[in-house]
């Protein structure tokens, strides 16, 4: 899991093929903004604090083996 | 020194569950681009870490038995370091200009240096060194190794290490706090964290984490004084400022048979 304190985000990667996104609101609270699917087997990720880019390694694609590296952003981000 | 710890810091914890985990159909997330890394396919990957001078991302690949930079620029893969075995975590320490990866395979903390982008020297360590975190007001790398139940300090200006601390658990991921200038290290069989202050390397207080089953991974939003640990299928706040922090369940996670 990663924290991306400049835009008040926190981002887990979930073994079981999803990336789940928790937004800091205004208010103080938090709010669980995406349980966004990917590949399974997924176990961390990276964020790039200057574009907000989330980086993913995928071991699998829909069950085969592969060795990638997915760069992925959430809509809205401020670039 | 904003230090943001108070006493009886761990009165405050509270762990709500929300719901259960729901799956979009489309996925907000949108893929910007795909490297192809050159390692074994269909093996375990494990830490990943950002070189922001460099323009790097650092892969560890740890049933592949290798570290890889790729260029955040062009996204393309720049280099790919061998000689780091089951390697689980990666640390970028910008002022040394060097990277280290903690190598579950023979249990030693390898050096890269990121001018040359080979390994330039390996300590030996506990059993399964895993997560890392630097310090840099310290020059401590702060490296958990997982079975050893310990946390090993490297001063990094000479690749040594200068201390070990011993738990009564194995050791998850630890994290630098810059705003109070501590150190946090999950212990996952007690659902605790424990506190320990660069200065010194003791081990100044232990908290529990509420609702956090074996709890491993830890990010910190430290601007809003708030760790976070991931455990399973939850994910939890303790707080220093007595009010009560979520907990959000995550998507189930399911052991899969193996071959």
């Amino acid at each position: 899991m990663k924290a991306d304190a400049g835009r008040g985000r926190i981002f887990v990667a979930c073994y079981s093929g999803a990336i789940a996104a928790i937004q800091a609101l205004s208010s103080g609270q938090y709010k669980k903004i995406a349980d966004a699917p990917v590949e399974k087997k997924v176990h961390s990720l990276a964020i790039n604090l200057e574009t907000g880019y989330l980086y993913v390694p995928e071991e699998q694609e829909n069950g085969a083996p592969v060795s990638r590296l997915i760069v992925y952003s959430l809509p809205g981000e401020v670039h | 020194m904003r230090r943001y710890v108070p006493a009886g810091f761990s009165a405050c914890f509270l762990a709500v569950a929300i719901g259960g985990a729901l799956i979009a159909q489309d996925s907000p997330l949108r893929k910007v681009a795909q490297v192809e890394l050159l390692g074994p396919q269909g093996k375990r990957f494990d830490y990943l870490t950002i070189d922001p001078d460099d323009h790097f991302v650092i892969v560890a690949h740890m049933h592949g038995n290798e570290t890889y930079f790729v260029d955040t620029r062009t996204n393309q893969l720049a280099a790919t370091i061998t000689d780091t075995p089951g390697v689980e975590g990666v640390e970028c320490v910008p002022d040394q200009r060097k990277v280290y990866t903690s190598n579950s395979g023979d249990n030693t903390i390898g050096v890269i240096d990121i001018t040359e982008r080979k390994v330039i020297k390996k300590l030996k360590t506990e059993a399964k060194p895993d997560g890392s975190t630097y310090a840099a007001p310290f020059h401590k790398l702060y490296v958990s190794d997982e079975r050893g139940k310990a946390e090993a300090v490297v001063d990094v200006r000479t690749d040594t290490i200068v201390k070990t601390l011993h738990f009564d658990s194995e050791t998850g991921m630890p994290q630098y706090d810059p705003v109070a200038k501590l150190v946090y290290v999950n212990l996952r069989d007690t659902e605790r964290f424990a506190i320990i202050d660069p200065q010194d390397d003791r081990v100044i207080a232990q908290y529990p984490v509420a609702g956090s089953r074996g709890n491993h991974g830890m990010a910190l939003a430290p601007e809003q004084a708030a760790p976070s640990s991931s455990a399973k299928e939850t994910i939890s706040w303790p707080s220093s400022t007595w009010r009560n922090m979520p907990s959000f369940r995550l998507s189930p996670y399911r052991k899969e048979a193996t071959s």
